[in-house]
């Protein structure tokens, strides 16, 4: 009986760290092009390479694909997300914002073989100058497998500062801090994760490449067009 | 001696040509919430779809845009301030240079 229970607890956390790696899908720069533009953003990170393209009717929405796959459970998703801009406020030298961002898909797990309903609901506030960066996020997930529920969340928050204040069409260069809070994972190491990134930012093309607590190599680029 | 100054005086006068180049915007536009170069690509886009507009300069570090006309076109405050709040930003103040 208690090597049964053990199993049952095991399998339990098991699939809240897959379903916790398998559903953070943050967005570090703005959601939303601008009216009437496709954007594709690709990231890559400890957890999970993910591929992402939405078209924005407008300043406000988007809507688009989004697909991911998981490095270390093998598992892909396949979702329809919708990012929606709730506030901004803009001032002579700032501008802030937030952002809610839904999406509904199928993960397909690669260890149970089985392809299960999930959803994620994000909130993100950033806060912008030409010189400073601020982002602070927070996900909540739900999962359903065939008999067990999960919902999960985690949060981030970056900062950002410029060496140099670049004019408009000029290569902009930022040195971030991310630092990432996931509760459920089993392994310690990914409680908390800080990794250091350098952005590149250049009209409709941004870039940036980072290396985290755990010597884990972040990449994330986006093109609009 | 004289060649050197010649050159010179040649050389700056192109400067003084090429700085006043900058008047030939029609209209001044400041802008709050133009932080980054994907705002200067927001704006730009919007008010390039507009067609009556023939060229567009955006200045992040001072916060206005500056917009040269096309022979013959108009674009009111009212349109301006409608393009400005579709592109997601907030009009401060119109200058028109004429």
């Amino acid at each position: 009986m208690r090597i049964v229970l053990s199993k049952k607890i095991f399998f339990k956390l098991l699939l809240s760290v897959v379903l916790t790696q398998a559903s953070f899908s943050l967005l570090d720069a703005r959601p939303i092009s601008y009216p009437n533009a496709w954007t594709i953003m690709q990231k890559h990170n400890w957890e999970k390479t993910t591929a992402h393209i939405h078209y924005s009717p407008n300043m406000r929405n988007s809507i688009g694909f989004l697909g991911a796959y998981y490095q270390k459970e093998n598992d892909r998703l396949y979702a329809l997300q919708w990012n929606h801009l709730l506030f901004r406020n803009n001032q002579k030298k700032s501008q802030a914002n937030l952002y809610s961002k839904i999406h509904f898909g199928r993960l397909k797990k690669k260890m149970s073989q089985r392809t299960v309903s999930h959803s994620a609901f994000n909130l993100s506030y950033d806060w912008e100058t030409r010189k400073h960066f601020f982002l602070y996020a927070i996900e909540f997930e739900h999962t359903d497998e065939t008999q067990v529920k999960s919902n999960t969340f985690h949060q981030k928050a970056r900062i950002g500062i410029v060496p140099y204040v670049a004019p408009y069409g000029k290569i902009h260069t930022w040195f971030m801090l991310q630092l990432e809070h996931h509760p459920d994972d089993l392994d310690p190491d990914n409680h908390f994760i800080f990794t250091p990134i350098v952005r590149f930012f250049k009209g409709d093309y941004l870039c940036e490449i980072g290396l985290n607590s755990n010597n884990q190599l972040l990449f994330n680029s986006i093109i609009r067009f | 001696m004289k060649p050197l100054i010649l050159i010179l005086s040649i050389f700056l006068s192109s400067l003084n040509f090429l700085s006043a180049s900058d008047d030939n915007y029609d209209i001044t536009i400041h802008v709050k919430g133009l932080v980054c170069d994907f705002c200067a690509r927001s704006v730009e886009k919007t008010f390039s779809k507009t067609k009556v507009v023939e060229h567009i300069n955006v200045d992040l570090d001072n916060g206005f845009i500056q917009l040269q006309l096309k022979e013959g076109e108009i674009l009111t405050d009212e349109k301006i301030k409608k393009l400005i709040k579709a592109s997601g930003y907030a009009l401060e103040s119109i200058e028109r240079n004429q």
